[in-house]
């Protein structure tokens, strides 16, 4: 199953993207500020993964569930897909958290 | 240079950028943020760990784990919490 991980994440993607167009989170009411806000720091985390991998800190595994389309060396496409995925529940858990501490 | 020290370059330079960026941050939505998000990491990098999608030089972590990740993974959760909170927050704030 090569597609598994990207899948998973793909899928992840909407149904946040789901939540944020119910709910009227992120890019549903900024977009510009939520590209912003997900897309920078996936900027920085790529630099970071980057230097940690030509460090021999961590690499890709030894996985069937990976495409094996790589982006730059041990970086799998994936990656891109999953830093995504990271910044983006991060900002609906903020927007989240803040709705919830305005109510009470 | 090992995986503990990578971070603590990567945070400082981070925590560098955004205060030159947002001078207020709203401390009480980033802590539970924060802390909702270390708990989202854990269920889901110990799963990516257990299929063997990333892997580790055993010799260049601390060795301390929760579960099977290794501790020094949460610094992007709380380099994203971060900057992710302090970007959107900057971004949206009524004029």
């Amino acid at each position: 199953m090569q597609f598994a991980y990207l899948a998973g994440l793909i899928f992840s993607i909407i149904g946040l993207g789901l939540f944020d167009w119910r709910f009227k989170l992120g890019f549903s009411t900024n977009k510009k500020a939520a590209a912003l806000a997900t897309l920078l720091p996936l900027i920085f985390f790529l630099i970071w993964d980057g230097a940690g991998i030509a460090l021999g800190i961590f690499f890709r595994g030894e996985t069937s569930h990976l495409t094996g389309i790589l982006v730059a060396p041990e970086l799998p496409i994936e990656e891109l897909f999953f830093l995504f995925l990271l910044n983006y529940t991060t900002l609906t858990i903020f927007i989240t958290v803040k709705r919830i501490v305005a109510k009470r | 240079m090992n995986y503990l020290a990578l971070n603590i370059v990567f945070m400082l330079i981070a925590f560098v950028i955004l205060n030159v960026f947002v001078r207020k941050s709203p401390w009480k939505l980033i802590g539970w943020t924060l802390l909702v998000m270390v708990l989202v990491t854990l269920i889901f990098d110990n799963v990516i760990v257990a299929l063997g999608i990333v892997d580790y030089d055993t010799t260049k972590i601390s060795g301390l784990v929760l579960g099977l990740v290794p501790i020094e993974d949460f610094a992007y959760t709380v380099v994203s919490v971060l900057a992710v909170s302090a970007i959107w927050h900057k971004l949206t704030k009524e004029k």
